[in-house]
């Protein structure tokens, strides 16, 4: 039994350690570390902690050995000692608390009690599931995420976890096998949870970039069919125009103005590419709105559009492109569907901010559809990322997302900032 | 701190048209003096062929109140007569817009911060909603007063870049220069039109039309000073930026 309390104690230790490395990575970037392989600091501040644990039982002698763990951690670290200080002191708060509450909430504690080592389990479980939330919630913007429901999904192990721990902590009377291995495998199962979380997250968002490329070699080939289009009805024209300028000046002789005025139009009807919507100058940007833009006025009554933007804006950077393009193909969709068939596309550039707005109508069904949390976004994989992945990219490059509503009509903007561009 | 704001008591209103092609000023001045009427505004416009003598009635004569400029123009192009308004007589307050028959623009025409930009050829349909947008524009005009000893200062809102506080005091950078003034930077806030000036830090508020650029963590003034913008304001100033086009 002894034995079982220090394996037991010593794998919640490591789990504790395992939740500090969670809040170190948080809080200093990787490229301020000077040491490679931390994990050797980690294991020696688990086992040193803990021994010094089973040695003297004295609450002093543990708030001293876990600072001076953390210290130790720290020290690498190319930071100010005040900030190496200030955070070893909150990363020990964050742990003195949970155990607190943890053990207040489940036992009437006293001072210097003896509590089963499976108390050290559920503190254990709680400190990764609280670390997560910390990470994830201050480094938001640079996170992966998963959609809601596989989040939830894995969120139900930790929970789950600290159900069978209590369900062991009131049935079981001796600290056996049986529940030093339960015990131990809780454990390991919530460590492998929070790998498996970032691995999900990873690969759900390389999935992403994947789709975000395959999307923009769409758009270059696409307009680059278009330019090759346009550039043959140019030569075709260079090619008739004597012929055309022979024509003019017969009719400019005979003085039969209104023919002239009328073939003038014709000349440049047949020189301007009719699939070519948008020339802005950015050929990523021109690709993805003449196809869309196509489609729209295909099945649209109105489309209104003003680009104000200036060439070679983007430059590589795809993301306004991916967001138009998807904004786009939910704004055609839901027009499509509604009686008034009415499209508005802007973009301009300005102070360094390149501003959208795509202006739809839609039907009162669907107004209420994309205000409604969807689980799990199957649908709008397959249609594209659906907007609040695109609200996710638009933030993560510290633009803004804005939708309003009002009689039948749906409304997105979106800023992006390109500072570099406009001095 | 007394603040009183005028607003602009004009009769005429002076516009300039800068094209080499005759047909396209001439009726460009139509529609001009047509949006005019429809206001009550009486505009006349003044009519140039080339960049330099636009320049130089400007010096003579001073600025108009709006001007229309076309991009290819037969002597400086559209980017270097707006490069030398802005920036070598560093005005910022006249609306200028780019007249073109192309849709791409150059990125050295958003330098010049262009109030609007027309495509070729012109109709009521795209000059009106340019000019309704100038007529709002023309009417946040007014000035800014602060006591500077026994003397009452007054600032027009065209000449102020921005206000910062230091201590007790509130620094106002301007055009011409920069002043001081005893006060508080929240009671200058409350006194300004909101939709020409923004907070972007507790300490710093800004003309937005003297913004060259905006990025997520600064701002960069007409003047070059870059000034940051606090993490509590930054929420605010992309929702102003979200804001439709203003004047």
């Amino acid at each position: 039994m002894e034995l079982a309390n220090i394996i037991l104690g010593l794998s919640s230790n490591a789990v504790r350690f395992y939740s500090i490395s969670i809040l170190v990575k948080t809080f200093f970037a990787r490229e301020e570390c000077r040491r490679k392989h931390m994990w050797i600091l980690y294991a020696a501040g688990c086992l040193g902690t803990r021994l010094l644990y089973e040695l003297f039982h004295s609450p002093p002698v543990n708030i001293f050995s876990n600072l001076t763990a953390l210290l130790v951690i720290l020290a690498p670290y190319r930071a100010r000692v005040s900030k190496k200080l200030l955070i070893a002191s909150l990363i020990y708060f964050i742990h003195a608390s949970v155990d607190l509450l943890v053990t207040f909430a489940l036992v009437k504690y006293t001072f210097g009690q003896y509590l089963s080592p499976i108390y050290d389990c559920m503190i254990g479980i709680v400190l990764l599931f609280l670390c997560q939330i910390i990470k994830r919630t201050l480094i938001r913007q640079q996170e992966k995420d998963l959609p809601v429901f596989y989040s939830l999904v894995l969120n139900l192990v930790p929970i789950i976890s600290l159900g069978c721990l209590l369900f062991l902590l009131y049935t079981a009377f001796h600290l056996n096998s049986a529940v030093l291995t339960v015990s131990c495998s809780l454990l390991a199962i919530n460590v492998i949870v929070i790998y498996l979380y970032d691995a999900l997250a990873s690969f759900y968002t390389s999935r992403q970039e994947k789709e975000m490329l395959a999307q923009m070699v769409d758009a270059y080939t696409r307009q680059l069919d278009l330019i090759n289009e346009s550039q043959r009805q140019v030569r075709s024209l260079q090619h008739d125009l004597k012929h055309h300028l022979i024509e003019l000046a017969a009719m400019a002789r005979q003085g039969q103005t209104e023919k002239l005025l009328a073939y003038i139009p014709q000349m440049e009807a047949f020189m301007l590419n009719p699939k070519e919507h948008a020339a802005t100058g950015n050929q990523e940007l021109d690709g993805i709105l003449n196809y869309y833009l196509g489609r729209a006025k295909a099945l649209l009554s109105q489309v209104d559009t003003r680009f104000q933007i200036p060439e070679n804006l983007l430059r590589g950077d795809f993301t306004a492109c991916v967001v138009l393009g998807n904004l786009l193909e939910n704004a055609i969709r839901a027009s499509a569907a509604s009686p008034e068939k009415y499209l508005e596309v802007s973009l301009s550039f300005q102070q360094g901010v390149l501003r959208m707005r795509i202006v739809n109508s839609c039907t009162e069904d669907s107004q209420k559809a994309v205000k409604r949390p969807r689980f799990p976004e199957s649908v709008s994989q397959t249609h594209g990322f659906g907007l609040e992945n695109v609200r996710k990219a638009v933030r993560a490059k510290n633009g803004e997302f804005q939708t309003s509503t009002s009689e039948n009509r749906f409304r997105v903007d979106v800023i992006l900032y390109f500072p570099d561009r406009s001095s | 701190m007394q603040q009183m704001v005028q607003k602009a008591e004009r009769k005429v209103l002076h516009a300039a048209v800068c094209d080499d092609e005759a047909a396209a000023c001439g009726e460009l001045e139509k529609l001009i003096a047509a949006c005019g009427r429809a206001h009550g505004i009486a505009i006349e416009t003044e009519i140039f062929f080339n960049g330099e003598s636009l320049l130089h009635s400007f010096a003579k004569n001073g600025m108009p109140d709006l001007l229309f400029l076309d991009i290819r123009l037969p002597d400086a192009d559209g980017i270097a007569v707006g490069e030398t308004i802005r920036q070598r007589l560093g005005n910022y307050q006249i609306p200028l817009v780019y007249i073109s028959s192309m849709q791409q623009y150059a990125m050295g025409l958003f330098k010049n911060s262009p109030f609007d930009f027309l495509i070729k050829p012109l109709t009521m349909d795209k000059v009106a909603p340019v000019m309704e947008r100038f007529f709002q524009s023309i009417g946040v005009e007014g000035s800014f007063s602060f006591q500077t000893g026994k003397a009452l200062c007054r600032v027009p809102y065209r000449d102020i870049l921005y206000f910062q506080s230091q201590g007790r005091q509130v620094l106002l950078i301007t055009r011409q220069g920069r002043q001081t003034f005893y006060g508080k930077l929240s009671q200058a806030e409350e006194a300004l039109p909101e939709s020409l000036f923004l907070r972007i830090h507790k300490s710093c508020l800004v003309n937005f039309r003297y913004v060259r650029e905006f990025s997520y963590i600064q701002v960069t003034m007409a003047n070059g000073d870059v000034l940051s913008i606090s993490r509590p304001y930054r929420k605010e100033v992309r929702a102003r930026l979200l804001r439709p086009k203003e004047g």
